[in-house]
């Protein structure tokens, strides 16, 4: 059953109807998720822009970390293939764990040069996906969590004075046997995923690469972030001139994290009316109350709280072709879909049904402009 | 539709017209008079106003990873005051694709040459210039730090391989021509090299800079682009750039190259600050090379941010940022790097680099070889393009300008003692016939019959900056888009592209060289028009026969 209102089997027609009536009845709507291919982001914020909708992405408190210490420190980074190809020396930071696919496309590729691990809280399944001989140079001071260990490590880096009575003198030792193991390095990254990590943890990691970039070759690779995250970023900034989250109040587009934040919005109950899109991964809103929802998701998507309505849509990387970022390059890709699944799929894409939306509520087409 | 401009002055050099007449325009092209007694379906009385082509920007950064990069780190400088009209979506977002050509529009351009788009980038940045209006767009791709590029060369693969490189990364990422940014210097950056001249070499391939952009000028005479290789040299920014200038225009040889922004290198080492003019020794060097054209990259105070694919340079330059912030960032090729900026008036250097601009401009023998840019954003916004007219064509207003600044800059430069002002006649060859004329856009930058219908209508008045800030009339493909500096309603230009000829067997070892670099392929740099998201995205024009 790809179309439902309240829960009812339904046409297209009716659900285009209804979501239309849905979404122009908020005063504060919301467009959240985001999860979707170039297509449906740009689709997304022209009726976003239209609804004078506040828009965030599901990857949101990952990305709002690695966007704040981008504006406010910038960052010296590479992208994951040149690291792959050139890194003989890489700083794992976090966990990484749910990682270790994209570590092992990007540094476990056959032929990649000898390096050098030294790890930060990686756990094994991280450091075994890099590829390299032997256990990783483990940075493990006990007591001491990841991000104070980063903290000291980034101070012994610059020569300065740290802790030692909480680091102990071993622990000491390891930071400084550390230190210097980056330090010898021809090109060094320091690889980090923001999902795992707290704000300082990220500017920490990204000060580090600054640090060390003085004398040896440096640069960050984080990683960009699931469901086109780090591509709704580009289309956003590009078509807005922002990331979001973002919102366009008076039909200005603005940039605030606080006040655009679609989970924070829902919680309070400031939203009264949502647009949900997970084209990529079938997901849910965690939201345990939600204003009136239209859902525009992959098949198979179960809910918590039932939409007003949901319309099932192409898997953008599956059943249609799309434009994606992609992880491994850092760049936005054509993919193409296998022909015989693109065609039997009857689904429509996000794209599609954002314009069918906004034709009927602004009687325009939403695709022209 | 069939369209007159009735009784304009019209100013159109490439076929030496400057007097009142009229044009016409029919199915966006431009047309003879018709046959006396043909109505046409509408008529605009220009008499009293300036008819010229619509503008064409050779140089500008208006799209692609690194402009991205400059918003994101910038969001600060660009919150928006106002709401976009209607039907004119995210066209008062500032810095966005969508206010970009609006701004470009109502001072009547109406095409744009993104300058450095890196292969890879290539589709990001198509994406973004589809969603800049009313203008058409064209790329030039970046090749010169590309790891395939320095493996062919180092692995001797020869001028014909070099060449079918080219044309594939060219056709494929649906440019119109190659860009050359510090050749090698990124390269060497990746290996902690951190200064760059022209005969200093990568340490990991042993190429210097002067090889790399012989090779890569070689290939594009060789595919007949008609675009010459357009080249960013060493040691930007740096006192004494000035030799690299013109050791670069010498090493030329005789073939077409163009030089990008090059008052960022027209420095000298003289005087007490070992900052000096070096604006006539780079004219000299351009008068006894006819081959090279430059743009100027002039500098209008205010903040702005630099944006560059010359990695090694940004990185060289993050202390004088302003914010204190900044990315660097290494690529398969060039990488980039984005550093905000502040040029201050009461800044002795600053005001200097101000003056060479001017200098350069106003010192040069032959307008159709010396392009008008401010570089956008990396001298100033191109949002002071009308300003910098003004200034080129009235020297009161320079004088003005030169009463406000530090002494002891513009003792250093030739600029207060030039009288010279600009007619609007060099205006129109700077800013139209010549751009089309080295894009080798034939159908553009003039008014002749066949033309595309790309006219812009400025009001004649003293004030430089009033007129070109405000087109009175703009037509693209000859629909009204622009009225009393207003754009009226959106439409979406093409990317104007070239498809060079190239042995396809090339495909096959670039793909494997991509595998084993990086376990991509040409993939990575081919942009399908199907991703674009609108109709008929690209046009393409022949190259030299």
């Amino acid at each position: 059953m790809s179309v439902r209102i309240d829960g009812e089997a339904a046409s297209f027609e009716d659900a285009v109807e209804r979501a239309a009536a849905v979404l122009s009845a908020g005063r504060a709507p919301v467009v959240a998720g985001l999860g979707t291919d170039i297509a449906g982001v740009r689709a997304a914020l022209k009726l976003a822009e239209h609804l004078r909708a506040a828009v965030g992405h599901r990857a949101a408190p990952a990305l709002s970390r690695d966007l704040a210490v981008l504006s406010e420190t910038g960052i010296l980074f590479v992208t994951p293939t040149e690291a792959g190809r050139r890194a003989d020396t890489v700083l794992l930071v976090g966990d990484l764990a749910t990682r270790a696919g994209w570590l092992a496309e990007v540094f476990g590729r056959d032929g990649a040069p000898a390096r050098t691990v030294v790890s930060l809280g990686a756990s094994a399944k991280a450091a075994a996906a890099m590829g390299t001989e032997g256990a990783p140079l483990s940075l493990a001071v006990k007591g001491v969590g990841v991000r104070d260990t980063l903290l000291a490590l980034k101070a012994r880096v610059g020569g300065r004075p740290v802790d030692e009575k909480r680091l102990g003198r071993s622990g000491l030792r390891d930071l400084d046997n550390a230190a210097k193991t980056l330090a010898a390095a021809k090109y060094g990254v320091v690889v980090w995923d923001a999902a795992g990590l707290d704000g300082l943890s990220v500017e920490a990691a990204a000060g580090l690469v600054r640090d060390l970039n003085a004398a040896a070759r440096y640069a960050a690779v984080p990683f960009p972030g699931d469901d086109n995250a780090a591509g709704a970023v580009l289309a956003c900034a590009w078509t807005t001139g922002f990331p979001p989250p973002l919102g366009f109040p008076g039909g200005i587009a603005t940039h605030d994290p606080w006040r655009f934040d679609v989970d924070r919005m829902v919680a309070s109950g400031e939203a009264d009316a949502a647009l949900w899109i997970s084209a990529m991964t079938p997901a849910a809103p965690a939201w345990t109350e939600a204003p009136p929802t239209v859902a525009l998701v992959a098949a198979g998507t179960r809910f918590v709280m039932p939409p007003a309505v949901v319309i099932e849509v192409r898997r953008a990387d599956r059943t249609t072709d799309a434009v994606l970022h992609d992880a491994r390059t850092n760049t936005l890709t054509p993919v193409a879909a296998p022909r015989g699944k693109a065609a039997a799929d009857a689904l429509p894409t996000v794209a599609a049904v954002i314009a069918a939306i906004h034709l009927r509520l602004s009687g325009k087409g939403g695709a022209s402009c | 539709m069939l369209i007159r401009l009735k009784d304009g002055h019209v100013i159109d050099p490439a076929h030496d017209r400057d007097g009142i007449d009229d044009v016409w325009m029919q199915d966006g092209r431009i047309v003879a008079r018709p046959p006396r007694g043909t109505e046409p379906d509408a008529v605009y009385d220009v008499a009293g106003k300036i008819v010229m082509a619509g503008g064409i920007d050779i140089h500008s950064h208006v799209a692609g990873g690194n402009v991205t990069l400059s918003r994101l780190l910038l969001p600060e400088l660009h919150e928006g005051t106002e709401a976009p009209p209607d039907g004119q979506p995210f066209g008062t977002a500032r810095w966005s694709s969508y206010e970009t050509g609006r701004l470009y529009a109502r001072m009547g351009f109406t095409t744009v040459v993104e300058p450095a788009v890196a292969p890879s980038q290539a589709l990001q940045a198509h994406l973004e210039l589809a969603d800049l209006p009313i203008l058409d767009k064209a790329t030039l791709s970046v090749l010169g730090n590309d790891e395939v590029l320095l493996g062919l060369m180092r692995d001797k693969a020869g001028r014909d391989a070099i060449a079918d490189y080219v044309g594939l990364v060219v056709a494929k990422s649906r440019a119109i021509g190659v860009k050359c940014i510090n050749a090698g210097g990124s390269a060497a950056f990746k290996d902690n090299v951190r200064t760059f001249g022209l005969d200093d070499v990568i340490p990991s391939y042993g190429l210097s800079s002067r090889q790399i952009f012989k090779a890569l000028q070689q290939a594009v005479v060789d595919l007949r682009i008609r675009h010459p290789l357009h080249l960013h040299c060493n040691n930007l920014g740096v006192a004494g750039a000035i030799d690299t200038l013109v050791e670069t225009i010498e090493a030329a040889d005789g073939l077409p190259l163009h030089l990008a922004h090059v008052q960022f290198y027209a420095y000298g080492s003289e005087g007490k600050r070992g900052f000096s003019s070096g604006a006539q020794q780079l004219i000299r060097a351009l008068n006894l090379n006819p081959n090279v054209t430059v743009d100027v990259g002039q500098v209008m105070f205010g903040q702005t941010v630099t944006i560059s694919s010359d990695s090694l340079r940004q990185y060289s330059a993050n202390a004088l940022a302003s914010p204190n912030k900044w990315i660097v960032w290494d690529g398969e090729g060039n990488g980039g790097g984005i550093v905000p900026f502040h040029y201050k008036a009461s800044n002795v250097i600053n005001a200097l680099q101000w003056a060479i601009g001017l200098e350069i401009f106003l010192s040069a023998h032959d307008p159709w070889r010396v392009f008008f840019t401010t570089d956008h954003p990396n001298g100033a916004p191109f949002t002071t393009y009308p300003k910098i007219l003004h200034l080129l064509m009235d020297r009161d207003e320079r004088a003005r300008y030169i009463a406000g600044l530090p002494k002891a800059a513009m003792a250093l430069s030739a600029l207060p003692s030039i009288t010279r002002e600009f007619t609007l006649q060099e205006v129109a060859i700077m800013t139209r016939a010549a751009p089309a004329r080295l894009l080798g856009l034939t159908d553009r930058g003039h008014l002749s019959p066949g033309a595309i219908a790309d006219v812009s209508v400025y009001t004649d008045t003293t004030d430089r900056t009033a007129m070109f800030e405000r087109a009175a009339l703009v037509f693209k493909d000859g629909n009204l888009v622009v009225r009393d500096g207003e754009v009226t309603e959106y439409r979406f230009g093409r990317a104007e592209t070239v498809e060079p000829g190239f042995d396809k067997a090339i495909v096959r070892t670039i793909d494997g060289r991509l595998g084993d670099l990086y376990g991509t392929d040409t993939r990575q740099f081919t942009v399908p028009a199907g991703a674009i998201g609108r109709d008929e995205p690209f046009r393409v024009h022949p190259c030299r026969s």
